[in-house]
């Protein structure tokens, strides 16, 4: 890495949050953006950049189907997001991997496309998984439109008035991805290809990219549908009310096998968080500038959060919670002789630590790196890593169970014998390959489980080097017990960098894939988690990011905790 | 050469190798290195599948094993399989790689590793040059008595001793031999104008894809042994969202 962050961190500094701490779901389950988010650091260069935007195509006919090229152009290169819109029956419109049919299927291009490029992914791109695609591509993505608001803002327009905010409020997009694919997958660009350039060589910037791009494609396409109904009749959008329409996503399961398969990619974004955290309450004084940056972000937030209304009645509680810390934070703020004291932050965030819940505790994290642009932004430039797992044959068993014991004590503490604690497993389903979550004692196919039980496996392993002598090399252990291989593997190598593991059991009966889906989408950047179930959120993605004709202005960086023009007026 | 079954990714090579070997019964992290040598064979602007399949269906059916033993013998470590059966090449290719990785420096020079009756030779020298782990000459016997020989270097380049860049199947197992090499001999007379792969290949790779050709319906048969057949009622609550969205 270039940050100067170190990739190997043996132990953490007295000045980080501990991973025991840190790294544990509850906690990953309450996260929230922070200014070090990949979308965050996506807008930032392309104001820094002055990327300009441009569309190279716009066929469509007047309910918005046909095809599109939009594109960007980069100091570098220029990437083209390429969408095919089309018709399709109400009764098709799932979220879900299974799904063959779509409002809109698309690909973030790597240049500007040929009528041949174009003809070729008309026949690919609409299929999703069923299509092939090539190295040209560097992301393919499907979305459906919001039933709710997509029609609504369309005959709004077209009548010559707004939107009903309250209805934009309470949905947030146009539309909302169901998937959103790189990486190589189903031919696509291998990551290789790109991770070596300045604009992409970040955690998932081509997936952004193309996420933003799409949902500017998404304002044109609305203002485009209503110009053709509504003639002379017809406004555009007011830009805050455009600005704060973001892009929907639907996340399942595909997500939190990444979390469990990349342990040094996500020490390395934890790493990121924590560092820019300890480099914040170190600060013995505050200026008067970052402290009127944090009230500003303090009572945005508070807007933000009383905007978050969602069906779950857990995640309701919790909101409710967190806004009622807020109202405490900010009357805590408020008091002149707390703002004397020096460590002014370190004490905001003893203070959420001792009163506040663990959602309250992880915004205060965030409003308090906000006004730390510069002390904390070059954490967030480079979180990449091509570090593998790797095998120490030479050690012998007893260091190996001294590893166990230092960096794994969470594991060995659980009691895997208990069928409770193993009644789940992860599985890919032989349709579409869609993840899955299944009960081992119901549900068929445990003996396919994908291997993602870190908790339980290293349980197992710490068991059978109690059979075999101490002085035996990890190298002739993993011959005569090739089933280990893979684990001892990950414990040599995850040990070098503390926030690598999920500290909790991951098929335990009572496990929330939710908590594993919200800390990976607040590192996206993503906010007003919505929870559908255990297993799926609703996120939007970009609400209140600039438009590509608003990064001119100067608080293009300043669009966390969006809040309603509504809200923003009173 | 007929048209490609399907052109893959690397991270596709990684994904569908690695489990592919899993549905061959092979424990997950032999699969793992498996899937990295396959990536390799791919970067190297070669046909994975047709190279390795062979060596999934001879574990498969019962032909070859994972169960091995090694004896080091003064400068001498040999690996051999523990039954009758040949020793196969997803077992034996890590196998050397840690007895690489386990020594020093010093000590590497004057030492070899042998491993006996392996199925796919070649698959060894692909664990080898996925590791990135120094010059070495990797020598057996082919089907025919002749004998081949591969040098891999440090930085990802590697020769072959015969011509073309076809790599032959083996059918009948070989002992292989590994042992350490100057980086001098890399730009020898004897291995001066022998085929030579380097980044060039991986860089060619990314830009267009790996064409895997006939023998890919055999890895994704294998591959296909990982999923489990979907029921009604996973479907309807092992993903979680419902199946119609009228958001």
């Amino acid at each position: 890495m270039k940050t100067g962050l170190p990739e190997k961190t043996p132990a953490v500094s007295e000045n980080l949050r501990s991973p025991e701490k840190v790294m544990c779901l509850s906690r990953m389950g309450s996260s929230f953006q922070t200014r070090l988010s990949f979308m965050r650091s996506l807008t930032r260069r392309i104001s820094r950049e002055k990327w300009k935007f441009e569309q190279f195509r716009f066929e469509v006919d007047e309910n918005g189907y046909g095809i599109s090229v939009f594109g960007v152009h980069t100091p570098e290169r220029t990437y083209s997001l390429i969408v095919f819109t089309n018709e399709i029956a109400p009764e098709k419109r799932t979220d879900r991997v299974v799904a063959e049919v779509w409002d809109a299927s698309f690909n973030l291009f790597d240049g500007i496309p040929t009528e041949s490029d174009i003809k070729r992914l008309s026949g690919n791109t609409p299929k999703q998984e069923a299509g092939r695609f090539s190295p040209s591509e560097l992301v393919l993505a499907r979305a459906n439109k919001s039933l709710r608001l997509f029609e609504h803002v369309v005959s709004s327009l077209a009548q010559g008035r707004q939107p009903d905010i309250e209805l934009l409020v309470s949905v947030g997009y146009l539309m909302r991805t169901t998937a959103v694919y790189g990486n190589g997958k189903f031919g696509c660009a291998d990551r290789e290809k790109i991770s070596n350039r300045d604009e992409t060589r970040g955690s998932f910037q081509v997936e952004l990219l193309t996420v933003y791009l799409f949902r500017w494609f998404t304002i044109e396409l609305v203002e485009y549908i209503a110009r053709r109904r509504g003639g002379q009749n017809t406004v555009r959008l007011k830009p805050e009310i455009s600005k704060f329409l973001g892009i929907g996503n639907a996340t399942g399961l595909g997500m939190a096998p990444f979390l469990i398969k990349h342990p040094v990619l996500i020490h390395n974004w934890v790493l990121a968080r924590e560092t820019a955290l300890s480099r914040v309450i170190c600060l013995d004084s505050h200026s008067p500038e970052t402290l009127s940056i944090f009230r500003k972000n303090l009572l945005q937030a508070t807007r933000h959060i009383c905007e978050w209304n969602v069906d779950d009645e857990k995640q309701t509680a919790r909101i409710v919670k967190t806004r009622e810390e807020l109202r405490l934070l900010s009357k805590w703020i408020s008091d002149e002789e707390h703002l004397k004291q020096p460590f002014l932050w370190k004490k905001i965030l003893g203070f959420a630590e001792n009163k506040f819940s663990l959602e309250g505790q992880e915004l205060t994290v965030s409003l308090l790196l906000e006004p730390h642009g510069e002390l904390v932004d070059d954490l967030a430039e480079d979180l990449q890593t091509s570090t593998e797992t790797e095998l120490d044959p030479a050690m012998n068993l007893k260091q190996l169970r001294e590893l166990l014991e230092k960096s794994f004590s969470w594991a060995l503490g659980i009691d895997f014998d208990d069928p409770e604690k193993q009644r789940r497993f992860w599985y890919y389903s032989e349709e579409k390959l869609e993840p899955r979550f299944g009960d081992r004692y119901v549900d068929p196919g445990a003996e396919q489980e994908m291997p993602l039980a870190v908790g339980r496996d290293v349980f197992m392993l710490s068991k059978i080097l109690k059979t075999i002598s101490a002085s035996t090399a990890v190298g002739a252990f993993v011959q005569t017990h090739p089933e280990f291989r893979n684990i001892v593997r990950r414990v040599q190598t995850v040990v070098h960098y503390p926030y690598a593991e999920i500290r909790d059991n991951l098929v335990d009966a009572e496990m929330r894939p939710i908590d594993l889906l919200r800390f990976k989408l607040a590192f996206f950047g993503a906010s007003k988690f919505d929870p559908k179930s255990e297993l799926w959120t609703r996120i939007t993605l970009f609400q209140g990011a600039p438009l590509p004709e608003q990064f001119a202005a100067n608080e293009s960086d300043e669009w966390a905790f969006p809040a309603s023009p509504r809200s923003e007026a009173a | 050469m007929n048209s490609p079954e399907i052109v893959l990714s690397l991270n596709e090579i990684l994904f569908f190798f690695t489990r592919a070997a899993v549905g061959a019964g092979v424990p997950f992290g032999l699969a793992e290195d498996f899937g990295r040598s396959s990536k390799w064979i791919a970067e190297s602007g070669l046909d994975p599948a047709q190279i390795t399949a062979k060596a999934l269906q001879l574990l498969d059916c019962g032909e070859s094993s994972i169960s091995a033993s090694q004896i080091e013998n003064g400068a001498e470590t040999v690996l051999s399989p523990t039954d009758e059966k040949r020793l196969s090449a997803l077992f034996a290719g890590p196998a050397v790689c840690d007895w690489i990785s386990a020594k020093t420096e010093d000590s590497i020079l004057s030492q070899h590793f042998i491993a006996k009756k392996v199925d796919i030779p070649f698959l060894i020298v692909a664990a080898v040059g996925a590791s990135n782990s120094g010059n070495w000459e990797i020598c057996w016997q082919d089907s025919g008595g002749t004998l081949c020989s591969v040098l891999t270097c440090l930085h990802g380049s590697w020769k072959t001793s015969w011509g073309g860049t076809e790599i032959q199947e083996q059918y009948n197992s070989a002992n292989v031999s590994i042992k350490s090499v100057e980086s001098s001999l890399f730009s020898s007379q004897k291995w001066n104008e022998k085929t030579t792969y380097t980044e060039k290949n991986r860089k060619r790779v990314l830009e267009s894809g790996v064409p895997v050709y006939e023998a890919w319906p055999i890895i994704h048969g294998f591959f296909s042994r990982c999923l489990v057949p979907s029921t009604e009622e996973s479907r309807k609550s092992g993903a979680g969202a419902g199946l119609v969205d009228t958001d």
